[in-house]
């Protein structure tokens, strides 16, 4: 493949011949030009290209290889102004005597430089709210008088495609060297989908990684979709949409050799429909799987995994979404099956955000009774838990958390409660447990709780605590309310107990329905101030650092 | 306890250099040799080095002695590689505050002695030199010549106006 043009052997007679200094020779050696280019901006790049040839390709190589619109390319073919009018059908007519070769030529000689590529027509370009979406229309122009066959993109290897007109517009960007597709179609009828699916069988031999977003229903193209997937010999990881694990898809994907996480999509919520939730994973099947996620009611859930048990006995990380009744008995039965049957499990994650409409009006808060039953697990490096009402720990249950979790890196228990539902003042957290997790919890990377009680302030002015986190690079705050006019105290003692920066997190995860609370957007703010107060404090602690 | 391993390091005109095994190290290619040869009382040639940048080199290497080691297969095609930090971090930035002539004597040492976490820096100094300036800026400030016609630098500069707001 020649697309990475290089001035190498010239460059190398000509610093040969010249005996230049050292700063020609370094910038005429390809690889110390092209690291040079790695590091700069798009502007940077375009103006590069410009300086000789030598630094031409280089630079429109880094340029182009990551495209966050189609439209720099589709500019190289017409102005893009021609079809703001779409009303105009008869351009599409026109277009196919506008271009001639030399259009194409050009094209490709971009096109053969882009390796990602990302479209999202809900996007508008360079902010003109005219600029037209890229409907099928023009691509299904553009295939038809495209000189060199139907792949646009040889070389394209990670696409992203968000659409609400019709999918089959994604086609002539597919390349055989795909290993990562995002494709996100709303507003799709089921026929669309299930052409598109029809259309790209064998196309895609190379796909590591795909992610799906949809409101189309799984089982209505379960069928095409599962034959397509059956050209992917080389999936490792996929993104589903709710209720998709029908049994022609789990039949498939058993059978790919390499497949080790099955995740689930969010951007759609589907109709609630038990029926349609995963039944068995056969033995023998998904010989590599690691890693599940799914929606189901707890007792399906119980159902499927005892059902499926060779499968599961060799998971490492499991998710359910449950739906139906959540009273506590019913958690608890569903824990206490995976702590018996997956003692092995080192990641569980547990969506108790039921819809809106079937959340029952007694809803409790949880317990730690639901931790405890899962503490066999004794290996578990990561815990989510998403619920409508926040987790409140003693210090004696963060103690007792790291005595069974040593492990325990990513603790993500209930930040973001909704505020539909009377969040009482005795649920929550006080702020000065924190120190207790960093006791209790030392490898924790990531904490994610809801706080409500900042009184009494626990920053006593010395950033150097004796117990602190080992390698906390985030706390997440969740809904949380704001520490307001405390901002820098709170920021103080978070980074007298860290070593690092960590990241400051808020607002609601993937997993949450419901409402925000009433003052967030004052919120939000006051989390910013927290941040800036986090980095101040750690500028100034590990600046003492140093200078011991 | 006795005293950290030593190896001495001879320039390109000479002069020999007496450091810690351990701060040598930090370059791949000699603590390649010191694998390959076994600890020897004989210096260690680097030709294509004199003095005043090796001096400056080690300086960077005895600063950075404690760092983890990044990953051997750093592929700059990776896909890890490709979103880089363009951050210098402020003892970096101070070190690398000389002139034109011994920055780019510093980027071909850290290239040829293999020194990767150096060679970045120095080539982030470089981008941050190009950033905002004109083709002709850029050509001045390094002794380019143009062999554009101008009809070719329009052309260029029409198809990627797209990127210049970016």
């Amino acid at each position: 493949m020649s697309v990475q043009v290089s001035a190498g052997d010239e460059a190398a007679e000509l610093v040969a011949s010249l005996a230049l200094g050292p700063t020609a020779q370094a910038l005429f050696i390809p690889e110390l030009l092209s690291l040079v280019l790695s590091f700069s901006n798009p502007a940077c790049l375009a103006t590069s290209a410009r300086v000789c040839k030598g630094w031409c390709d280089p630079a429109l190589n880094h340029l182009w290889r990551d495209l966050h619109s189609a439209f720099p390319l589709l500019e190289l073919l017409f102005d893009i102004n021609l079809i703001k009018d779409q009303h105009d059908s008869l351009f599409f007519k026109k277009l196919a005597h506008i271009l001639v070769d030399a259009d194409w030529d050009r094209f490709h000689s971009y096109g053969n430089r882009v390796r990602s590529l990302e479209f999202d027509e809900t996007i508008t370009y360079r902010g003109d709210p005219d600029t037209p979406d890229l409907d099928s229309n023009i691509v299904a122009v553009l295939c038809l008088h495209h000189p060199f066959g139907a792949v646009f993109l040889p070389y394209l290897q990670e696409l992203s495609w968000t659409t609400r007109g019709s999918a089959l517009s994604v086609l002539p960007f597919l390349s055989g060297e795909l290993r990562e597709l995002h494709l996100e179609m709303s507003t799709q009828t089921v026929s669309t989908a299930s052409d598109l699916f029809k259309a790209i069988r064998h196309r895609t031999p190379r796909l590591v990684n795909f992610h799906l977003e949809t409101e189309v229903q799984g089982v209505s193209v379960d069928t095409p979709l599962a034959r397509w997937l059956r050209t992917t010999e080389n999936l490792e990881e996929i993104s589903l949409p709710p209720y998709y694990l029908t049994p022609a898809l789990i039949q498939t994907l058993g059978s790919l050799p390499k497949l080790t996480i099955i995740r689930q999509s969010t951007k759609f919520t589907h109709a609630k429909n038990s029926s349609k939730a995963p039944q068995y994973l056969p033995t023998g099947t998904f010989p590599n799987l690691d890693s599940i996620s799914f929606n189901a009611t707890l007792s399906e859930a119980r159902r499927f995994l005892l059902a499926s048990q060779e499968v599961v006995s060799r998971l490492s990380s499991i998710g359910l979404h449950a739906c139906g009744r959540l009273d506590t008995e019913n958690i608890l039965n569903f824990t206490q099956h995976i702590a018996q049957n997956c003692p092995m499990m080192t990641e569980i994650g547990l969506n108790l955000f039921t819809d809106l409409r079937s959340r029952e009006q007694s809803l409790s808060p949880l317990s730690m009774a639901l931790l405890e039953s899962l503490y066999p697990c004794a290996g578990l490096e990561a815990l989510s838990i998403g619920h409508p009402l926040p987790f409140t720990f003693q210090e004696d249950d963060v103690m007792q958390i790291g005595r069974a979790w040593p492990q325990m890196s990513f603790f993500d228990v209930g930040p973001d409660p909704d505020f539909s539902l009377p969040v009482a003042g005795h649920m929550g957290n006080s702020f000065s447990i924190l120190s207790v997790f960093a006791k209790a919890l030392p490898k924790l990377e990531l904490l994610s709780i809801y706080f409500n009680k900042w009184e009494p302030l626990p920053f006593t002015g010395n950033l150097y605590l004796q117990t602190q986190f080992q390698q906390l690079t985030e706390v997440r705050f969740g809904l949380s309310p704001a520490p307001g006019g405390q901002s820098r105290q709170v920021g103080f003692y978070i980074a007298s107990l860290c070593k690092e920066r960590p990241a400051i997190g808020y607002g609601k995860t993937g997993w949450h329905i419901g409402a925000l609370p009433n003052d967030w957007a004052q919120a939000e703010t006051a989390w910013k101030e927290v941040d800036d107060a986090v980095g101040f404090a750690m500028e100034v602690k590990l600046a003492g650092l140093r200078s011991l | 306890m006795s005293a950290a391993p030593q190896v001495t390091l001879e320039s390109s005109d000479g002069e020999k250099f007496k450091v810690d095994k351990e701060v040598a190290e930090r370059s791949v290619l000699i603590k390649n040799m010191i694998e390959d040869v076994g600890e020897s009382d004989n210096p260690i040639p680097l030709p294509n080095v004199n003095a005043s940048v090796l001096k400056k080199v080690l300086e960077y290497c005895e600063h950075h002695r404690g760092d983890p080691l990044p990953a051997a297969d750093a592929d700059p095609s990776n896909d890890d590689n490709r979103k880089r930090a363009t951050e210098i971090s402020d003892w970096d930035q101070k070190f690398i505050q000389v002139d034109q002539e011994m920055l780019f004597e510093i980027i071909l040492a850290a290239n040829y002695m293999d020194i990767k976490p150096l060679l970045d820096v120095g080539c982030k100094t470089v981008a941050n030199m190009i950033k905002g300036k004109t083709p002709e800026e850029i050509r001045k400030l390094f002794n380019i010549v143009n062999d554009f016609t101008p009809e070719e630098e329009a052309q260029i500069k029409k198809e990627n106006e797209w990127a210049e707001d970016r």
